[in-house]
């Protein structure tokens, strides 16, 4: 993808030679970067980058408010179609009423309509890709598109992926699904692109409730604190994914 | 939709070509497996079929991934499953399995047909003389010591291809078997369940492709011969119903978190294909095949009970692939809700799919073109006058006896029946 | 072509010669055409193309890292933000991914014209999102249809009814 950054014209003009040999990585000039300050090299070697760390993921169900900010600031950060019914991630209502648990997710989270039934429990749960520690898609991918890096996240080679959707089926969570442009399979990366460059997730720094946390869990971080403070819960841990995706308060309902 | 579904459970992933896919390896390996039951465990009166059976699956075998192939996102990366296939991945043998299989099927087909098609080329004229002059490979030796050495080589290639042929199928079984995602997939009983209903749709396929071409050809059912195949047909059918109920049962019993969530798929989603148009189907034709082995029964109405049973389960066995692969992604893995398929018409839909089910026929009339299947000692009898086709005996009666009959002389109108025609 | 005529030995002329000969053209092809199709970096890192993971961290980052990138232009606004209720706010959250923005501020506007369904996607009252943790209202019955920015200031929302909730 071409883009038209004044900053870096220039700093392709005045040194063209490297700029061939260079992928530059980073359109955030204005950012300080982490480790990875002037952007990956094709080199890079990422084994080294990935030593002593482990991203981990945890969302309070308790602060969430349903506004669907992270929905829509996701599908913006990695250009997926906004009115298409595709997600990497989505927000969850569970309104529990005497005829059993109502459970709904109009547009992804994004437009919760006010409900009749008052009362009860009710609750959102925001829903992502757990970045499984056994994750089944990269294990059924039939041609090598899929992987988990060192680091505990599961990407998508779009330029090797097939297409044929065995990946989708074998997520438990439906968090994965054929990108309706691009024609292959499309999923949350916990934004792996910003993570290298020293940010946070989209849905994380939009996040008005401070329900999502996102951190090294091999380093001190806030996520680790929670893992080491709170009761946490993983979704469908009986289906021996490992999910790295850390619930507090989450309800027994929730599926 | 009903109930709640995880928002990207909207789009049905697998739709009617991958329903189709499994269908037609299932063809494949059932009809392989009447032509391994003739060649290798020497039940002699399938011997009518043993060619047409071999002839009919590669028909069907070449199309098989075509259906697969246009389903991908990316249709021209399919072969990255040839160059970069994940070992841990139940779908990457595919590639390898399928094209192994192929080159059994072909071989096998070469080597039957070695000494005809030595013959051919010796006396065909022109194009076609020259055609079977290549396929020769320029082996020409058919000597009785080089005929018996074919033979042998058929009877290693058809034992080597039973299992062969299990394993192509019994895998497509696991591809979904294995899916701990999917409740109404993820059962062992998957790989055999797709092996036994994949049997039973190749056995009733070819007792229906063979009435067929009787009747086209103008020729006497071998009856012996089919009821070889009512008796085989029926047997499997046994072990087929009972797996796909066990299975079922089985979920029932447990009833462990899943099980409400199925069984509001059976009989609140699909009840109709499940209950009726699959295992009604089979249960009708269980009776209707054991009726047409009394021999009190005329012989017409065995003849047509048998037919129409292989009629009844292609049919069923096709429901059953579409209760398998649509009914089990329409449960949500949220278990709260179901999806909905709606029928598309043209992307992935019901037209391509209808062209898909009859292409395989296409290529079985080219096929039988250039591999007249019909066995040897056919060739002394005699062959219908056209102006005698009202004194020739139908055989079948009733309604299947028209629409063949019906069918028999459109094509012959359209002159398609010099195919059928022996040199 | 075939050729009709007889000659070579027995052997070359047998069946079984010539399919494994063209069997073992098949397969040599296949392994050939094989090697060139296997990209180079695949298998650098595990069962994958290892230059990937480079290209997906090479995406472009559309939201910026936090206001402190903001504020290096929009300070006023900052500190008009600055111990109010929406201080903890991301400025992203309600005006879209910023990053162009700092690179092209003239040409990439963050501009907010809608407010009433914006706001609503917090403070619209439904009741799994409690009171406790965010001030909700009936949109239509506390604004009349009005548009919320006729009353309140994003960046100081309680400032024009006297820093109380009605």
């Amino acid at each position: 993808m071409k883009k038209k950054i004044n900053r870096r014209e220039f700093l392709i003009t005045s040194c063209r030679l490297l700029a061939t040999a260079i992928i530059p990585v980073s359109s955030l000039g204005l950012m300080q970067k982490a480790s990875l300050a002037n952007g990956a090299v094709e080199d890079t070697d990422w084994a080294k980058v990935w030593e002593g760390k482990e991203w981990g993921f945890a969302v309070d169900t308790h602060k969430c408010i349903g506004c669907g900010m992270c929905v829509k600031a996701c599908k913006q950060e990695n250009h997926v179609p906004l009115d298409d019914e595709v997600y990497r991630t989505w927000v969850e209502r569970y309104i529990e009423t005497e005829q059993g648990v109502k459970i709904d997710s109009p547009d992804g989270g994004r437009k919760f309509p006010p409900n009749e039934v008052a009362g009860g429990k009710q609750f959102f749960v925001p829903k992502l890709c757990n970045q499984c520690k056994n994750p089944p898609c990269v294990q059924v991918c039939p041609v090598g598109a899929t992987y988990r890096t060192g680091d505990g996240v599961i990407l998508v080679d779009d330029k090797r992926c097939v297409g044929c959707r065995y990946c989708i089926q074998a997520c438990p969570y439906g968090a994965r699904f054929l990108h309706p442009e691009t024609h292959v399979a499309d999923k949350c990366t916990w934004c792996y692109h910003r993570v290298m460059k020293g940010l946070n997730p989209a849905c994380v720094t939009v996040c008005p409730a401070g329900a999502r946390k996102f951190g090294n869990l091999k380093d001190h971080s806030e996520v680790k604190e929670i893992l080491e403070t709170e009761r946490i819960r993983t979704l469908k841990p009986e289906k021996g994914t490992k999910p790295m995706v850390f619930y507090v308060g989450l309800d027994e309902v929730v599926m | 939709m009903e109930g709640f579904i995880y928002p990207n459970e909207i789009e049905i992933n697998w739709g009617l070509f991958i329903v189709l896919y499994p269908y037609l390896t299932g063809l494949v390996a059932g009809a392989f497996i009447v032509s391994s039951l003739y060649h290798v465990f020497g039940v002699d009166k399938l011997k009518p079929v043993s060619r047409l059976a071999l002839i009919s699956a590669l028909a069907v075998l070449l199309v098989a991934p075509l259906a697969l192939i246009s389903h991908l996102g990316k249709p021209l990366r399919a072969l990255n499953l040839m160059w970069t296939p994940n070992p841990t991945s139940a779908m990457a043998g595919f590639g390898y399995i399928y094209s192994f299989y192929l080159i059994i099927v072909l071989l096998e087909i070469w080597f039957m047909y070695r000494k005809d098609l030595v013959k051919w080329a010796a006396t065909k004229q022109g194009f076609m003389g020259k055609v079977y002059s290549i396929l020769t490979l320029g082996a020409r030796d058919i000597s009785e010591k080089a005929l018996h050495t074919d033979h042998k080589v058929v009877t290693f290639l058809a034992i080597l291809g039973i299992p062969s042929a299990a394993f192509l199928h019994g895998y497509v079984g696991f591809i979904f078997g294995a899916i701990k995602a999917n409740p109404w997939w993820s059962t062992p009983l998957m790989p055999v369940i797709f092996l036994l209903s994949a049997i039973v749709s190749g056995v009733a396929l070819l007792i229906v492709v063979y009435a067929a071409s009787c009747r086209i050809r103008k020729k006497k059912i071998d009856f012996d011969c089919l009821m070889t195949m009512n008796k085989y047909l029926w047997v499997f059918l046994i072990f087929a119903f009972v797996l796909e109920v066990l299975e079922v049962v089985h979920l029932a019993y447990e009833a462990e978190e899943e099980w409400p969530a199925v069984r509001g798929l059976i009989t609140t989603v699909i009840p109709f294909e499940y209950f009726v148009i699959q295992l009604g189907q089979m249960v009708a034709a269980f009776f209707l095949l054991l009726a047409a082995r009394f021999e009190s029964v005329p012989k017409t109405v065995r003849k047509f009970l048998t037919i129409a049973s292989g009629g009844m389960i292609l049919v069923s066995v096709l429901a059953m692939r579409f209760n398998v692969v649509v009914g089990g992604q329409l449960v949500s893995k949220s278990l709260s809700g179901y999806s909905e398929f709606h029928w598309p018409l043209w992307h992935e839909g019901v037209i391509p799919t209808i062209g898909f089910m009859v292409l395989p026929f296409v290529f079985l009339l080219a096929l039988v073109r250039l591999l007249p299947p019909w066995m040897a000692g056919e060739e002394e009898a005699v062959l219908q006058p056209a102006s005698s086709a009202e004194d020739d005996t139908p055989a079948v009666e009733g309604v299947w006896g028209w629409l063949v009959s019906g069918v028999s002389r459109s094509i012959s109108r359209l002159g398609i029946r010099g195919l059928w025609r022996e040199e | 072509m075939a050729k009709a005529k007889e000659g070579g030995s027995g052997f070359t002329r047998s069946a079984l010669f010539r399919i494994g000969t063209l069997l073992g053209l098949v397969l040599v092809i296949f392994a050939f055409v094989r090697t060139t199709a296997v990209p180079a970096s695949f298998g650098e890192y595990g069962r994958y193309r290892g230059d990937n993971i480079t290209e997906n961290v090479n995406k472009e980052a559309g939201f910026t890292k936090d206001n402190s990138v903001c504020g290096k232009c929009h300070q006023a606004e900052l500190q008009t933000l600055a111990g109010n209720e929406h201080q903890a706010l991301n400025c992203e959250s309600c005006h879209g991914p910023g990053n162009r923005h700092t690179e092209q501020p003239a040409a990439v506007s963050l501009k907010i014209t809608e407010t009433a369904e914006l706001c609503s996607s917090c403070h619209a009252e439904i009741a799994a999102r409690s009171e406790d943790k965010i001030a909700t209202v009936r949109p239509f019955m506390h604004s009349g249809g009005g548009d919320c920015v006729m009353c309140h200031n994003p960046h100081r929302p309680l400032a024009r009814i006297g820093g109380e909730v009605q």
